[in-house]
């Protein structure tokens, strides 16, 4: 593939959203052929980030934005995860929080920008992430 | 003999966040049990959310020296436990009967 794929999906913040995103993700890849198990791999890694932007950057306030924009070149897939609230990845011993060890043991790489809401950014290689955990 | 029932509890389709009450209220049901068989064969997919159900559980049941057996057989499912660092802290078999048998041992032990 030498121009890259897009995917780009902006809504609020509610709690079915993750697993409607989570599903259009699926859709973009099976498009470009990518593997079932790695398919299986990225979406779990996407849906961790999309679950903590909607259960936890916005507490009990009202629901903000969410949004998510992948692009796909070559066998690079990029995922940003951005919402509007603050970072609050809970740490695994309370039984939650497991997101984030999820994501980085799937990811290439993990980044986490809080200069402007959350955003989460991982990096996917797409023939191998169900190979390097 | 004295033996004690194992309560099953079945999962089914996508285990994930828009689903939690209704998780952690399925896990419920087993509150009392002392042999648990947690069937995940109708999962199509497992998140956090329903980590955090399983390990809540877990948790209390340990209390009550309940025993758990796990029936996974989606291969997502299988990785997400890996993921997470979980996979050994849960008895997982593929089917109903090995698990079902591993909860017989334990009761006899």
């Amino acid at each position: 593939m030498n121009e890259t794929a897009q995917l780009n999906v902006r809504c609020a913040a509610d709690g079915d959203r993750p697993r409607l995103i989570r599903h259009a993700v699926d859709s973009f890849l099976q498009i470009y052929k990518i593997d079932r198990a790695t398919r299986d791999d990225i979406i779990m890694a996407v849906g961790e980030a999309l679950i903590n932007a909607v259960e936890h950057a916005y507490g009990d306030e009202a629901h903000g934005s969410l949004e998510l924009h992948a692009h796909l070149k070559d066998t690079d897939l990029e995922v940003e995860v951005k919402d509007d609230g603050r970072f609050l990845f809970r740490p695994s011993h309370e039984g939650r929080g497991f997101g984030l060890r999820i994501i980085k043991a799937i990811a290439l790489r993990v980044e986490i920008d809080r200069t402007s809401g959350t955003t989460v950014r991982m990096l996917f290689n797409t023939r191998l992430s169900h190979e390097i955990a | 003999m004295n033996q004690t029932p194992v309560v099953v509890v079945k999962f089914d389709g996508e285990l994930e966040f828009s689903r939690r009450e209704e998780l952690r209220e399925k896990f419920l049901s087993a509150a009392n049990a002392l042999s648990v068989l947690l069937d995940f064969s109708g999962v199509t997919y497992a998140d956090s959310t329903a980590l955090a159900a399983l390990i809540a559980f877990q948790k209390a049941s340990r209390k009550r020296a309940a025993r758990i057996a796990m029936v996974v057989v989606l291969p997502q499912f299988d990785r997400l436990l890996r993921y997470a660092g979980l996979h050994d802290a849960f008895a997982v078999f593929p089917d109903r009967g090995a698990a079902l048998t591993y909860l017989a041992e334990q009761k006899a032990q």
